[in-house]
């Protein structure tokens, strides 16, 4: 018998040499489907994702749950509501009983077209910056250790199991939430229907607008899929704009990251889309008018000193950057 | 079925565990199709996106892209190629491994390097794109408003900087530089420090150090070392791979003739244990046939032995019919006539009858003897005798049942005294001498002689009768069995068989030369001048027997 058995396990051995033996692949796409070229400098917002469906329901249910949140308050629904562009309005977020936050929260739709998240561009993926939210004091104030135990004494046990061979782990967490950020895309603004060569889209005012966005050097800057998020800028570039005021820390942007010199005041160049919806604006929510904040960024950008004319145009063109957020709501 | 080690099979389990050995091995250093196909792919794939990045930083140089898209998913999609490809697949050889991940290391470094200046460029680039685009235009305004006020020098200070800077911005010398420099500073000096002024020098100043910074970081985005490092890299795999495939189908085949050997060592084994088992059969039919053979001999002999004591109970029933019939009629007409009949028929009758029961009391004697003999009870009990008077009496009494024969006597003046039991020494003598006159119906002489010869009595009786054949002396002592002859001389075939047990139970032994027509010669020898001590010696198993 003993010998027999041998010849069974070097037989079956030679057999098993052929089996493929790894995990099916059950990875998600790390990107929505790459944005169409349209000879402009702006393209629009592709219409279709390629995420797996079961682990952007996860993510979607997660995103709303606040056993994420150390005392099981907050959600990331509490800065990001989608029913305000996707930030909670404010220009620092504050949430009862904890400190204020540094900078001002940014929209989290289409964020997965920036190349990187935070106005530092601290984080390169949505998974790394999952951190700052989940563990920051002043936001949930969790720890991963503790919102994966209580992920698996709970029914989201079996949705990762469902997913995953590994069920519950810290990296599928990331993903599960990443993949549904991936899927909170404002696509079919009207700007991207007049891109798509729409001429009706638009009205003549927002046309001369967005020529005017062209014109004055916006688009240097803002542009690509997102109008802006690929590109890391100095925040005065040709005028000063911190001078004769004392900065606060988050106004050091990329240096905080860096610790270079010249990175100081060097942000991630801020995505467009929404624009309308997403005030107040820079990085630490000062202005709360869209038509200051585009004069701001003339004169300290451009080294231009816009009419109210031509403001009141840029600003309508800004405007038919709203896309719809419909199917996210 | 039990196994037992062979050395066929020691050495198929041994080839069989460096299969295995060997397979899990070649589990772990094998090439894994997958592992290999994402990192050959990561390798041409780092070299590709290197090459189309430079690409994309000459085309956002030149503004024939103005937009970043492209460039920041090639840099993203480098970063995460670097990055898987720190850590080579683990079939490579350590050695190779080792180089390639250095190169790895080195390549992500470079990339981080270039990467970093890619960041630049974008910036810088994005401003030195709107000051190109707008200054001409700020300039052209500022020259026409100049113009119209009729300030023809300011004007003519306008047009220097703008073919000042365009020519350093299509050029870059050093020749320009200066010139567009010279042509600021003549702006300023002019002290106009209008707005529109002010905007157009901002955007000059710009023009002129953003042009050299964004030459610069072009130069050192294209002149990084990522671009030989990654084809150094997709070389040094490739040839990884080689080593590692080499290395591969060389081992396949070991395993292969590893498999082979298994199977023809387990064949052979089979193989063997098929012939052991053969012979093993070969071997129980051919002990199972020798028993069959012993048991049909057996039986055959069984079955001989209850022929002859049917044979023996036949005869013997018709021996004794024969005498009985004699008494019966004999008896019967005595009875009948025995008071009319002379006396001289009435005892012709009675010695008839006595006749007939001496023969059954002879053949009686016969078959007890042999009976005894046969169940190996038959006695020796010697005692002394007087040799003369007891070979006298013997053949007295049968030379007077004869007219034809002379019965001539031999022996010593004198014996030394003798052992001998009586009984058995009178059946000899008896049956050889009746025998001697028996078969020589023609008469003749018959010679007994006795001798001397150390401890043994020696007797030989010699006839001139009808003599034994070879065949018939082959069974001369067996019962009933009588030579094919005889003819019509009556006998029981019982008398030589019982000479041979009485010598047989003397100690003594018997030979017989004959020839057929001429006569027989019967020797007897028995060993009777002993002590008799020395007699039961001779004969232990005898003598044993006796005391049973």
């Amino acid at each position: 018998m003993g010998s027999r058995l041998l010849v069974a396990l070097s037989l079956s051995g030679l057999a098993l040499g052929c089996v493929d033996d790894s995990p099916a692949e059950l990875d998600p796409p790390r990107r929505a489907a790459e944005a169409r070229d349209v000879g402009e400098a702006i393209l629009p917002i592709p219409t279709e994702l390629e995420l797996d469906r079961r682990t952007v329901d996860l993510g979607r249910r997660l995103f709303a749950d606040p056993i994420l949140s150390k005392g099981r308050d907050t959600t990331c629904l509490t800065c990001h509501p989608f029913a305000n562009g996707g930030a909670d309005g404010a220009a620092r977020s504050q949430l009862p009983g904890r400190e204020m936050l540094a900078v001002n929260t940014p929209t989290v739709f289409n964020s997965s077209f920036n190349y990187r998240l935070h106005w530092n561009g601290r984080f390169t993926s949505l998974e790394d910056q999952l951190d700052v939210p989940l563990t920051s004091p002043k936001v949930m104030a969790s720890t991963y250790e503790e919102v994966l135990r209580r992920l698996r004494d709970s029914s989201y046990a079996a949705d990762f199991s469902a997913i995953w061979r590994d069920g519950v782990t810290e990296r599928n967490f990331r993903v599960a939430i990443a993949t549904y950020e991936r899927s909170l895309i404002t696509p079919r603004s009207r700007f991207d229907r007049f891109l798509e060569g729409d001429a009706t889209a638009i009205s003549q005012t927002e046309r001369e607008g967005f020529e005017l966005f062209k014109s004055y050097g916006c688009i240097s800057c803002h542009q690509g899929v997102n109008v802006g998020g690929n590109l890391m800028q100095r925040f005065g570039v040709l005028r000063d704009y911190f001078a004769g005021r004392a900065p606060s820390e988050a106004d050091l942007g990329l240096y905080l990251v860096t610790k270079r010199e010249e990175d100081k005041h060097v942000f991630r160049v801020a995505s467009l889309r929404n624009v309308a919806r997403t005030g107040p604006y820079f990085h630490d929510g000062s202005v709360t008018s869209l038509s200051e904040a585009v004069k701001i960024m003339a004169e300290f950008q451009l080294g231009r000193r816009l009419s109210e004319e031509h403001t009141k145009r840029i600003v309508a063109f800004l405007e038919t950057l709203t896309g719809d957020a419909e199917g996210l709501l | 079925v039990r196994f037992g080690i062979t050395p066929l099979r020691a050495a198929w389990v041994v080839a069989s565990l460096s299969l295995v050995v060997q397979w899990i091995h070649a589990m772990q250093t094998d090439i894994d199709a997958r592992a290999h196909d994402r990192y050959g792919r990561d390798t041409r794939s780092a070299v590709a996106a290197d090459a189309r990045l430079n690409q994309q930083i000459m085309q956002s140089r030149q503004a024939l892209v103005t937009h970043y898209d492209a460039l920041t998913h090639t840099s993203s999609e480098l970063r995460e190629t670097y990055a898987r490809l720190q850590a080579p697949p683990t079939f490579l050889e350590d050695v190779d491994s080792s180089e390639i991940r250095a190169l790895a290391t080195e390549s992500v470094a470079a990339f981080n390097e270039k990467s970093l200046a890619v960041e630049h460029f974008k910036s810088e680039n994005a401003i030195l794109r709107n000051s190109a685009r707008f200054f001409p235009l700020a300039a052209e305004e500022l020259r026409a408003r100049k113009l119209a006020a009729g300030d023809l020098e300011g004007a003519e200070l306008v047009t220097q900087l703008l073919l000042a800077i365009r020519s350093h911005i299509d050029l870059a010398g050093l020749a320009e530089l200066e010139r567009a420099e010279l042509a600021i500073e003549a702006l300023e000096a002019s002290g106009d420090t209008s707005e529109d002024t002010t905007v157009v020098l901002l955007h000059a100043v710009t023009l002129i150090e953003r042009t050299e910074r964004v030459l610069d970081l072009t130069r050192s985005i294209l002149a990084s070392p990522t671009t030989s490092l990654a084809e150094q890299l997709d070389a040094r795999y490739e040839r990884a791979v080689d080593v590692t495939r080499d290395r591969a189908s060389k081992r396949r085949t070991l395993m292969a003739i590893t498999a082979l050997a298994i199977a023809a060592l387990l064949a052979a084994d089979v193989v063997q244990r098929f012939r052991r088992d053969a012979r093993r059969e070969r071997e129980t039919a051919e002990k199972l046939s020798a028993a069959n053979a012993a048991l049909l001999r057996d039986k055959l002999r069984e079955k001989e032995l209850s022929d002859l004591k049917g044979r023996f109970v036949t005869m013997t029933s018709h021996e004794f019919r024969t005498p009985l019939s004699v008494i019966l009629s004999s008896i019967e007409l005595l009875e009948a006539y025995g008071e009319r009949w002379p006396p001289a028929k009435r005892s012709d009758h009675y010695v008839r009858v006595k006749t007939a029961v001496g023969t059954m009391r002879e053949l009686l004697d016969a078959v007890l003897v042999i009976g005894r003999s046969d169940a190996g009870r038959l006695e020796c009990k010697p005692g002394p005798l007087d040799i003369p008077r007891f070979v006298r009496e013997s053949v007295d009494a049968v030379a007077s049942t004869t007219m034809k024969h002379e019965l001539r006597v031999k022996m010593p003046e004198s014996l030394p005294p003798a052992q001998i039991d009586e009984k058995l020494a009178v059946h000899v003598f008896t049956n050889l001498l009746s025998n001697a006159v028996k078969y020589s119906p023609a008469g003749g002489p018959i010679d007994v002689v006795l001798r001397v010869a150390g401890p043994d009595l020696v007797l030989s009786v010699r006839d001139r009768g009808i003599g034994i054949s070879a065949t018939d002396r082959a069974r001369l002592f067996e019962s009933f069995h009588r030579g094919n002859n005889v003819g019509t001389i009556p006998g029981t075939g019982l008398g030589l068989a019982v000479v041979k047990r009485a010598v047989d139970a003397h100690g003594g032994s018997i030979d017989v030369t004959s020839a057929e027509g001429e006569g027989t010669t019967f020797t007897v020898r028995l060993p009777v001048f002993v002590e008799a001590g020395a007699q039961r010696a001779a004969a232990p198993e005898r003598a044993d027997s006796r005391d049973a």
